[in-house]
């Protein structure tokens, strides 16, 4: 296997498989598992063949296609825990997560632009379908606006570049309205607000495993573009709305009351900080944002306390204890190399990241003391088997990052990797 | 021809794109701004370029039809009403159609400043050939931002596509046909996706009735 597009097409097959089997099967209880079985067999089959794959151009390509396949794989296990599932929602997820796969692949603007709106569209329009009400059509109209301007971005961009003019800036303004819609940026954050709020569990994961990385990729493609005055035009701009946002949402998450409130102030700021990891341009960046959309495709489906979400107390509260960035877990790891990118791009950026940080520590702690404080409970067989739910929270969470570093070359620690 | 007619017929276009609402929103919205951008598309591609055009709106218009009564009349399905408002609206001054007029006409512009200011491929700025696939996508864009229904959100994503398309081929010329037919297929798809909501939706209201 020498060519990413032969993972989409396989993809896309085991997305229509899906389909026929919904067809035949109908909504018959046991259907998901057929669809699960169907799902990680072939991420598992893409993921061998990606090892087999030859050097491709661009540095994401092999780190951003096994984060999507890690996260795919993760996302595919998460569904069936967290409630009701069915074989449709494994189609989306094989669709949205090959048109993300394909724009991580190739170059030209208009197919990126196409496959990014193809894959968010899918996703919203499946939010809609489940969850049909203003919020997910909101966020179905902001999403399609974004994919709209990234349409133009496409039409507008210069084949070849010789002096900087007003086409660059309006170039790199659409791309930064992108950027901040796709991401949840101020002043652009309030679909994803609602949409946090109103979804279940397993329809966030779409959001997560696909929608999120999407936004890595735009953003990485932005990067790519030259002269040097209107590169730095945009990642100056998009650093400065991560840090703005990730400061604001880890403000906002202090004041919240209700966890899951909480809990969406909580993601939309890591969030944030992945646009600063990524718009720095350092290594150390891209691995913190990886790192963080795997640690929190890990929890997202049992903190928040969403209907259909399948852990107790006790689990609930370590989960948090987690989100809080306690040393040495996954969630640490990610905002410490977004720190160290956050350092090396200078300015004010870095003080941003550790206001943000500290919030997200203050909020976990405060969430875990009023929450999910236990007096005198004792641990019960449900506790222990909460637990055992929040141990895979972790593995799936940060066992695909060491897979990813020892096998994409993904940076986890100074002086590993590239 | 010049292109002040075809920036006065584009001109026409998005205000027909703005005004239109209703189950057919989505087939009119497209034969309105096809008509506003065949002009520019034959200018940019010639025939071909024309004749794509007029086969995807045409293609759109006979997909949506078609496809509203065969779900209606064959499939056992039922779902929302695409013209289901989600927002409560009270009593404005301005209702959603006066809303998106205004936005057509902030769009003119905007458009005219795009068009004026911002050159693609190797067509020369002052020519102001752009101002009829800008002044449509940004009536998509408005559409997309006022949308309070299923339909408003498909016609906006429709309209924004046909766009886009005609833009495409400004840059590239005919060497861009392949990718601007893509394009149009898919605003084609969009027609189509309306027609099965409108059906799967009028498939209820008729069982509904055969019941009462």
């Amino acid at each position: 296997m020498h060519d990413i597009r032969l993972v989409l097409g396989i993809w896309l097959i085991v997305g229509m498989l899906d389909g026929v089997l919904y067809a035949v099967l109908g909504r018959r209880k046991w259907s998901w598992s057929m669809g699960l079985v169907l799902h990680l067999a072939w991420v598992i089959l893409l993921w061998w063949g990606m090892l087999l794959m030859g050097t491709t151009p661009g540095p994401m390509v092999r780190a951003g296609a096994g984060t999507l396949l890690a996260a795919s794989f993760a996302a595919g296990i998460l569904m069936p825990l967290t409630g009701e599932s069915d074989l449709r929602e494994y189609a989306v997820l094989a669709w949205s997560t090959g048109a993300f796969l394909y724009a991580l692949d190739v170059t030209d603007p208009l197919a990126v632009a196409i496959m990014i709106g193809a894959g968010t569209a899918l996703i919203a329009g499946w939010w809609f379908y489940r969850t049909p009400g203003w919020e997910t059509l909101r966020a179905a109209r902001l999403l399609g606006i974004a994919a709209g301007m990234l349409l133009a971005v496409a039409v507008f961009l210069p084949v070849q570049v010789t002096a900087v003019s007003t086409k660059f800036a309006f170039v790199a303004w659409l791309y930064i309205a992108v950027i901040a819609i796709l991401a949840g940026c101020i002043p652009v954050q309030g679909w994803a607000v609602s949409i946090l709020h109103r979804l279940q569990g397993r329809q966030l994961l779409l959001w997560m495993c696909v929608m999120v990385p999407g936004m890595l990729i735009v953003l990485e493609r932005a990067i790519r573009i030259e002269p040097a005055p209107v590169e730095n035009i945009i990642l100056g701009s998009t650093i400065g709305i991560g840090c703005i946002s990730a400061v604001w949402e880890g403000l906002l998450s202090l004041r919240m009351t209700s966890p899951r409130e909480r809990h969406a102030r909580l993601l939309l700021m890591d969030v944030a900080l992945m646009v600063v990891g990524v718009g720095s341009g350092s290594p150390y960046g891209w691995t913190g944002a990886l790192l963080l959309v795997l640690v929190h495709i890990g929890t997202l489906p049992f903190v928040g306390d969403r209907e259909g979400s399948g852990s107790g107390r006790v689990s609930r509260a370590a989960a948090w204890v987690l989100l809080g960035g306690v040393p040495f877990t996954g969630v640490f790891w990610g905002r410490w190399m977004i720190l160290l990118a956050a350092w090396n791009a200078g300015s004010w950026y870095p003080w941003c990241v550790c206001l943000a940080m500290l919030c997200a520590a203050a909020a976990s702690m405060r969430q875990v003391r009023f929450a999910y404080r236990l007096p005198g409970e004792k641990m019960t067989l449900r506790s222990w088997s909460s637990l055992g739910v929040l141990s895979l929270q972790l593995v799936l969470g940060v066992a695909p990052a060491a897979i990813g570093s020892a096998v994409f070359g993904m940076t986890l620690l100074p002086g590993v990797g590239h | 021809m010049d292109q002040t007619l075809y920036s006065s017929i584009a001109f026409i276009a998005a205000f027909i794109v703005s005004a239109v609402d209703g189950r057919r929103a989505v087939s009119w919205s497209l034969l309105a701004a096809g008509a506003g951008l065949v002009g520019t598309a034959a200018s940019a591609a010639g025939l071909d370029g024309a004749l794509v055009l007029i086969g995807a709106v045409a293609a759109g218009g006979i997909l949506e039809r078609t496809a509203e009564w065969l779900v209606r009349n064959r499939w056992q399905s039922s779902a929302q009403d695409p013209l289901r408002e989600f927002r409560s609206v009270q009593e404005k001054l301005f209702g959603p159609r006066s809303q998106r007029i205004i936005a057509a006409a902030i769009a003119v512009p905007s458009a005219s400043w795009v068009s004026f200011n911002i050159p693609v491929g190797s067509v020369a700025n002052i020519e102001g050939v752009l101002f009829a696939p800008c002044i449509l996508w940004l009536c998509g864009i408005f559409r997309l931002v006022l949308a309070r229904t299923v339909e408003d959100v498909c016609a906006g994503a429709g309209v924004l596509l046909l766009g886009t398309a005609v833009g495409w081929l400004e840059r590239t010329g005919q060497g861009g046909i392949p990718e601007y037919a893509v394009l149009l297929v898919i605003s084609a798809g969009i027609a189509l996706l309306a027609g099965i909501l409108n059906g799967r939706y009028l498939h209820h209201v008729d069982e509904d009735e055969q019941h009462a």
